[in-house]
C-alpha cells in the first residue's frame, strides 16, 4: 500500500510498543557522544561545503520541510529513512534537507545512523573520520553473511533506543538512472518488521541536472525531494520472516518509483543538462563533477 | 526424495538467480551458491522462499545461514522433506 502525503498524515503504526533489544554496543554509544559533540562545527562545516562550496540548492525547501514534519512531528520514536540512490552524497543532501541545523541539535537522534560501504567510504582517514561523525556504520556488499546480520543487529539497537536510519533499499547506487526495484534488498523490511514503533518514510531526492548516477552531483545543481510514509499492512500480515520483509522492501521500491515519476511531472522543475551559471573554482569544479572552465 | 531428483529441483531454483550462466553448467554438490554462481545475499533470499514454496517446507534463519553450497541446501530440504 502507498500512502500519499497528504497534510492529514494518518498514523502508521505508531502506537506499538518498542521490542526490548540488548543495549547499544559499547562503541556505538561512544560514537554517538562524540558525533553529538562534533555536530555544531562538524554540521556547519557540511552546511557550508553543500551551500558555499557546492553551491547546491534545494528547490521549495519550505514545502518539503512541511511535508516532512507533518509526517513526524509527535512521533517520539525511530524513523526509517528509504531513499533513491544516485550519487555518493545522497544522505547527505536527505539529511541537509529534511530538518534546519537548529532541530539536529535539540534532537540529535533524527540525525540518521547510515550503511556506507566500506569500500567506497572507508578509503582514507578523512572519509573515515567523516563516517564516524556522521553516524555511520560500515556494510561490506557481498561480504560474509554474518558480519552483514551483525551490522543489521547493531541497526536493530539502534532503532530500540528511538534513532533514526537512513537505508537505501537499492544496496548501492543504481546503473540505471532510475528506482530499479529489480535490485532491492530486503533489509531494510527486516529492519522495519523489527522496530513496532518505527515509521518508515520513503524520501526522492534528485537533482536537476542529475541525468543518471554518478559520484558527486553537479555544482550549483537544483535538489527536488519528495516524502511520503509507507504502511505496508500487507507485509505486515505476513509476519515478521523473511517473505514479509521482502513485501515491505517490495512496498518501499513501489513507493520510491511513484515519488520518483512525482519528480518527472513536476512542473516547477527545469530540464537542465547542466546546473545554472556559477562562477568557476578551479579545481573544485572537477572534484564536484563540472568541467573546469564550465561557467 | 532421492538425492539426484532434490539436486536437479534445487539446481533448477538457483538458476532463476544465478549470475553465472557458465558456472551453471558445471554444478556440483560442492558448488558455492554465492560464490561460484555469484547469487547475491538478496537473491538468495529469494532462493530460500522459492525453496519453502517447491518444497512446502519452513526453513528457519539458522538453517538458511548455513546454506553455503548447493550440497548443503539438498541436504537440508531432504531433512525438512523427507518424502
Amino acid at each position: 500500500m502507498i500512502k500519499d502525503s497528504s497534510p492529514s498524515c494518518g498514523t502508521v503504526r505508531s502506537n506499538a510498543e518498542p521490542v526490548p533489544r540488548p543495549p547499544w554496543p559499547r562503541a556505538i554509544r561512544r560514537q554517538w557522544w562524540i558525533a553529538r559533540l562534533c555536530f555544531p562545527a562538524f554540521g556547519l562545516f557540511f552546511h557550508f561545503l553543500l551551500s558555499v562550496v557546492a553551491a547546491y540548492r534545494i528547490a521549495d525547501l519550505k514545502r518539503f520541510r512541511k511535508e516532512v514534519a507533518c509526517l513526524v512531528d509527535g512521533h517520539d520514536g525511530p524513523v526509517i529513512i528509504s531513499a533513491n540512490h544516485l550519487t555518493m552524497i545522497d544522505s547527505l543532501v536527505i539529511m541537509w534537507a529534511l530538518f534546519p541545523f537548529s532541530s539536529y541539535l535539540r534532537d540529535f537522534r533524527r540525525l540518521p545512523w547510515n550503511m556506507p560501504e566500506a569500500r567506497n567510504f572507508a578509503r582514507n582517514l578523512w572519509l573515515r573520520t567523516m563516517c564516524y561523525l556522521g553516524k555511520c556504520v560500515y556494510v561490506t556488499r557481498g561480504g560474509a553473511l554474518a558480519s552483514r546480520r551483525a551490522t543489521v543487529e547493531t541497526f536493530k539497537s539502534l532503532l530500540s533506543q528511538g534513532e533514526w536510519i537512513l537505508i537505501f533499499p537499492e544496496g548501492g547506487r543504481s546503473r540505471t538512472g532510475m528506482v530499479d526495484p529489480e535490485v532491492a534488498t530486503y533489509t531494510v523490511g527486516e529492519l522495519f518488521l523489527a522496530t513496532p514503533n518505527a515509521r518508515l518514510l520513503c524520501v526522492y531526492a534528485r537533482g536537476e541536472a542529475q541525468k543518471t548516477w554518478g559520484a558527486l552531483p553537479k555544482r550549483g545543481d537544483v535538489f527536488h525531494l519528495y516524502a511520503t510514509l509507507v504502511a505496508a499492512p500487507e507485509a505486515l500480515a505476513l509476519g515478521t520472516g523473511r517473505r514479509a520483509a521482502r513485501e515491505v522492501a517490495q512496498t518501499i521500491t513501489s513507493t520510491l518509483v511513484a515519488l520518483e515519476q512525482k519528480w518527472f511531472h513536476n512542473p516547477a522543475r527545469q530540464e537542465r543538462s547542466q546546473p545554472p551559471r556559477l562562477p568557476h573554482l578551479g579545481g573544485l569544479d572537477d572534484a564536484l563533477g563540472q568541467p573546469p572552465g564550465q561557467t | 526424495m532421492t538425492e539426484q531428483p532434490m539436486f536437479e529441483a534445487v539446481v533448477s531454483i538457483i538458476s532463476r538467480y544465478a549470475k553465472d550462466p557458465e558456472a551453471m553448467k558445471q554444478v556440483s554438490m560442492n558448488t558455492s551458491i554465492l560464490r561460484d554462481l555469484k547469487v547475491n545475499s538478496t537473491r538468495f533470499v529469494d532462493v530460500v522462499l522459492d525453496f519453502e514454496d517447491k518444497f512446502k517446507v519452513e526453513i528457519s534463519d539458522d538453517d538458511a545461514d548455513k546454506i553455503e553450497t548447493i550440497g548443503d541446501a539438498v541436504q537440508l530440504l531432504q531433512r525438512l522433506a523427507p518424502h
